[in-house]
């Protein structure tokens, strides 16, 4: 079906016996059309096939609408009458105000994360909004209008309500067309696949740790990951998830992944009197022996029997050290003990505590790779504590700031935090107080980087560089035909498939699959496709070669 | 120079700009003009070129006014200007006019058949004069005329833009192509919205040309296209190729009965016995061959069955013996070259038996033999392909063996003995060869090219109901190819998903997506992209075998269908 808007040719209309013709005038033929026909020239560069085919459908009877386009398909096919439309000009940068779409997939999920990533997503949207126009798209439902936009409780967002009952439109129609990007914030709502099917904005994935502790989110992330275009990012909060994910996708490097952690507000988590906070904390927690133990954080992934093991064998290796587990909920599996506490951020008033609990502690411990609350580690950072995190990748957001941990990657097996390394560290760094005083001081350094306006900040340049990676979609259009070939000196039935617009070219199937959905899939996808049909990373490395250069 | 005056029924000339145009809205090419060009069309439907000359001689010089007249008839032989067709084309409902039929074939339409001697031509001159009491009927052809049987002829350049646009527009009911081999039309699939009918006169042959030219038409036909099989038995042949078998449907040939029917049988072989100076012929028993006299036609067994029975005579009507002229040919065989059409009556009624001991992969039906039975004279044939479909119970049907695998030109042979046996039990009993002959005749009038035709566009109807049936406008949900931790089987797995543009909770396509396995995938993704139902199948075929490829393309399909 040929895919408005297009550019008409300059034509001439004219009536000849009471019948319609235009006369293409740039390419020398003249055509019969008749009323539709006509309809469908006087809008095709301003509305899109959808809305042409809604429009006229009213009109007319649709199936004649249909067969009119189908028709209309066929003269551009053989080249007349219509060019294509040239893609929207790159832009070298988006303007000061920038427009950002944020999907609303992340407010379905609120129930399902933690209360310290809601709190997170909504002051990263505060933020956002002073830096740039932000939309959020909402499903108008028994008139939620005023509930949606009192409830929402960010100032500044643009809600666009796009009716639910309207059983053909989707949220897509109602992005603004010159919108910079479009934010999503969950990476595990596979129905915001089709964005990346149907425009062309730079659509960026906001992929938070905690999320991977299940093989939904891990699977969820995968998928569109896969499904980005050159154009597209995923964000993640952390940067040691990108490593995690080269084993699954692509043998080579990564690419699509960036790190735009949370931003920590620095002047609230900051380095405060340690004694004073101790003090506090033993009160909170009702266990005075806090005072004189050391006071060590630890955030574990979320998977609670993975978290109980953990902490059962860091207790056991270390018994001279308090532990102070930040989790959402570890505390109902984990038997009461002496030497460990549980600091759990469930509302404002835990988030308003948590930098003086912080500052209680004399180190932290990031012991896990994914499914962890990753967005801790810059407040620890800011409150100046030393850090030790394990890891496939020393993390960037805190490089040379931290003691860093290195563990061999596996998809498959938990992973099993290195015990007697972690043991080792805290035990050194307990011995040698100034390295523990200059890492924490690293550490304020470097969180005092990352505070929510040079986030957004990171996060508006990452959607500026994506408009220069943005390429006109030239992808070829190759037009073969997959057809049954009996080879008489084999005696057996093959599969061929020919090229209709050259003379003899015959092309091995996997290639030739590749050849006609190149321009309907990413890389990535082609490689996935070609990866189970050949079972050969070579030889599919060696086809993506060979169809690139078609 | 130009033939004036002239009526410019199909003309319109126009300004744009400062530029000027003519353009003919049924060779739908528009040329840029000058203004000698566009005062001399303004008088041309009243006035004879010399008037026109005289006329424009005070505002350019004669010479000029030549020149555009002798371009303007070069224009007009070209076919550019000044069609004559029939523009009604695209306003008209199919109830408001007969129906439209076009014929493809890539040599010039011939429509006297006096002079034709392949059964393909005249089996497929047959029957578009057959469709023509049903339909407008236009054939590509070199000339946009009409000829004397009533059949259009439509020039047709595959190169040429304006020829690819007349077809498009002309809204045609039905295409039906010469021949399954011309695949070289293939592409016009893309452009013509009718259903498309090829017919397969040849089952086997030039070393699996014939085949693949079929598995190449199958590939790309769409779902309301179809192959024309003469006989159920080119269907099964088919059918161990390609899956679909809606997309064989038989429609038996006819006979000319005004031209093959039973005459005076004496007077038969009186008139061939003059023609070839053979007296012995009026006489004897006559055992005739009329095809082409080569091997695959059964040739060398027919000279050896006159060889086991030299008191027949056995009478070879063909273009040349080929290389058995240079061979000591037994003396009771007699040849006769070609004969026009509208003598082979006399040739074949003054048969006795008609032999043909064919085994060639082409015998789809097998023309020759049934003009023969409906002379009256019994078939003695192999069974083999379409022959024994054809000839029934009203003829000899010899046991046959059939090489299944091959796919060349020899697909068999028969015993001569057997054959030699049959022919001489017909010549032995007057009585049983009479009555076989009158069963032959009987038999024969029931295949009639009228309802050849007939069957023909109840055919395109019921292709173009599926037509409609099928969804153009189908729903095409985004496919993303993707692998998968399966954490339980400790590997990466791959798998296809389908997401929902629209806000709509429909089972399966809720917001989560639809996974499908990479197969399920692949096949939509294809057919989105523009690939036929039968690419898919060979592609699937290809990847995963008959049986899995059966399952996938039905889930497939099923999905479609549910969902469009």
């Amino acid at each position: 079906m040929i895919q408005f808007p297009q550019q008409l040719h300059t034509i001439h209309k004219f009536r000849l016996d009471d019948e319609i013709y235009i006369a293409d005038l740039e390419t020398g033929h003249t055509v019969p059309i008749n009323e539709i026909i006509e309809e469908v020239l006087e809008c095709c560069l301003d509305l899109n096939t959808d809305q042409i085919i809604e429009a006229l459908a009213v009109k007319y009877n649709r199936f004649e609408v249909l067969e009119n386009l189908s028709f209309l398909s066929k003269l551009k096919d053989i080249g007349l009458l219509f060019s294509s439309i040239p893609d929207r000009e790159d832009k070298s940068s988006i303007s000061d105000r920038p427009k950002i779409f944020v999907t609303s997939s992340f407010l379905d999920q609120r129930s399902t994360v933690s209360f310290s990533l809601n709190t997170a997503n909504h002051r990263l949207l505060t933020t956002l909004v002073n830096h740039a126009e932000v939309y959020l798209g909402f499903p108008e439902v028994n008139g939620n209008r005023e509930e949606v936009e009192k409830g929402f409780g960010v100032e500044g967002i643009k809600p666009i309500f796009f009716p639910d009952q309207n059983r053909t439109d989707s949220v897509i129609k109602f992005i603004p067309e010159d919108c910079d990007g479009i934010l999503s914030l969950s990476p595990l709502s596979v129905g915001e696949q089709a964005f990346l099917k149907v425009n062309r904005i730079p659509f960026f994935v906001r992929v938070c740790n905690e999320i991977l502790v299940t093989d939904r989110g891990i699977n969820g992330t995968l998928e569109k990951y896969i499904a980005l275009r050159n154009y597209d990012a995923l964000v993640c909060d952390a940067s040691w998830v990108a490593p995690f994910f080269s084993q699954l996708a692509s043998n080579t490097e990564i690419n699509g992944f960036h790190c735009v952690p949370y931003g920590v507000d620095v002047s609230t988590f900051r380095p405060m009197d340690k004694v004073n906070a101790k003090r506090q904390l033993a009160q909170a927690v009702g266990n005075p022996k806090i005072l004189d133990q050391l006071l060590v954080g630890v955030v574990p992934e979320l998977n609670v029997r993975n978290a109980t093991a953990l902490l059962r064998e860091l207790s056991a290796a270390n018994p001279d050290v308090h532990w102070l587990v930040i989790h959402p909920a570890l505390e109902h599996y984990f038997s009461t003990s002496e030497t460990v506490s549980f600091f759990s951020i469930r509302n404002f008033q835990d988030t308003e505590a948590s930098p003086f609990v912080f500052n209680a502690l004399d180190m932290a411990v990031f012991p896990a790779v994914l499914g962890t609350l990753s967005s801790y580690l810059l407040e620890f950072a800011a409150c100046g504590l030393p850090l030790i995190v394990c890891g496939y990748n020393e993390p960037s957001e805190v490089a040379g700031a931290c003691r860093f941990l290195q563990v061999e990657p596996s998809p498959f097996d938990s992973f099993r935090p290195p015990i007697a390394s972690i043991s080792e560290t805290i035990r050194q760094l307990v011995e040698n107080s100034d390295e523990r005083k200059q890492l924490g001081m690293k550490a304020r350094k470097v969180a005092v980087s990352y505070t929510w306006d040079a986030i957004v900040r990171q996060l508006l340049n990452l959607f500026s560089e994506s408009e220069k990676k943005r390429m006109a979609n030239h992808k070829p259009m190759s037009r073969l035909l997959f057809t049954k070939h009996y080879n008489r000196a084999q005696g057996e039935l093959e599969c061929r498939a020919l090229d209709l617009l050259g003379a003899s070219p015959i092309y091995e199937i996997e290639k030739a699959i590749a050849m006609t959905l190149w321009d309907r899939h990413t890389h990535k996808e082609m490689e996935a496709l070609l990866s189970h049909l050949c079972q050969d990373a070579e030889r599919v490395k060696q086809i993506l070669a060979e169809v690139r250069e078609i | 120079m130009l033939q004036l005056p002239k009526t410019l029924h199909n003309v319109h000339k126009f300004r744009h700009g400062d530029r000027m145009y003519v353009t003919d809205v049924v060779q739908c090419k528009v040329l840029e003009i000058d203004a000698i060009t566009w005062d001399i069309l303004e008088l041309c439907t009243s006035f004879t070129s010399d008037e026109i000359i005289d006329k424009l001689g005070g505002k350019y010089s004669q010479e000029e006014v030549i020149a555009v007249l002798e371009s303007l008839a070069e224009v007009e032989q070209s076919g550019l200007l000044f069609s004559d067709l029939d523009k009604r084309i695209s306003t008209t409902t199919v109830a408001d006019r007969r129906l439209r039929i076009l014929v493809v074939q890539g040599n010039p339409y011939v429509d006297d058949l006096t002079l034709v001697a392949g059964g393909v031509r005249v089996a497929h001159t047959h029957l578009v004069k057959s469709l023509l009491s049903y339909a407008d009927v236009e054939v590509m052809n070199d000339t946009d005329k009409l000829f004397d049987d009533g059949v259009q002829g439509i020039v047709f350049r595959p190169e040429d833009k304006a020829s690819l646009l007349k077809l498009i527009q002309r809204k045609y009911d039905g295409v039906l192509l010469q021949r399954h081999t011309d695949t070289s039309f293939v592409p016009l699939l893309r452009y013509i919205n009718a259903p498309f009918v090829v017919p397969i006169y040849s089952l086997r042959g030039h070393n699996g040309e014939s085949i693949n030219s079929a598995l190449h038409w199958y590939s790309a036909m769409r779902g309301f296209d179809a192959f024309l099989t003469p006989t159920e038995s080119v269907k099964d042949f088919y059918l161990s190729f390609a899956s679909d078998a809606d997309t064989f449907q038989t429609i038996l040939l006819g006979v000319d009965l005004d031209l093959f029917k039973p005459m005076d049988k004496h007077a038969a072989k009186h008139e061939v016995a003059q023609m070839l100076n053979k007296p012995e012929l009026i006489d004897s028993p006559t055992v005739g061959f009329l095809s082409r006299f080569q091997p695959e036609k059964g040739a060398g067994i027919y000279i050896k069955i006159a060889e086991l029975l030299p008191e027949a005579r056995f009478l070879v009507t063909a273009p040349t013996l080929n290389f058995y002229e240079q061979q000591r040919l037994p003396p009771n065989l007699i040849y006769l070259s070609q004969q026009p059409r509208d003598r082979l009556s006399y040739i074949l009624n003054a048969f006795d038996v008609y032999c043909l001991p064919s085994m060639v992969g082409e015998e789809t039906f097998g023309l020759a033999v049934l003009e023969a039975m409906a002379c009256g004279v019994p078939p003695v044939v192999p069974r083999f392909d379409g022959l024994p479909e054809v000839v029934g119970d009203a003829g000899v049907i010899v046991p046959a063996s059939e090489y299944p695998d091959e796919i060349g030109s020899f697909a068999g042979t028969v015993c001569p003995f057997a054959m030699s046996e049959a022919v001489n039990g017909l010549l032995n009993d007057k009585d049983r060869r009479l009555k076989l002959g009158e069963k032959a005749a009987q038999r024969a009038r029931n295949f009639t090219w009228d309802a050849t035709a007939t069957n023909f566009v109840a055919l395109l109807e019921k292709l173009t109901k599926i037509q409609k049936l099928t969804t153009r406008h189908r729903r095409e949900f985004p496919i993303s190819f993707t692998p998968y931790l399966n954490q339980s089987q400790r590997r990466v797995g791959y798998r296809a998903v389908l997401s929902n543009v629209t806000n709509l909770k429909e089972r399966p396509l809720m917001f989560d997506g639809y996974v499908q396995t990479v197969d399920e995938g692949l096949a939509l993704s294809l057919m989105n992209k523009g690939h036929g139902i039968h690419e898919v199948e060979a592609v699937l075929q290809h990847l995963c075998g008959e049986t899995k490829a059966k399952s996938v393309l039905e889930k497939v399909l099923g999905f479609q269908q549910a969902t469009s």
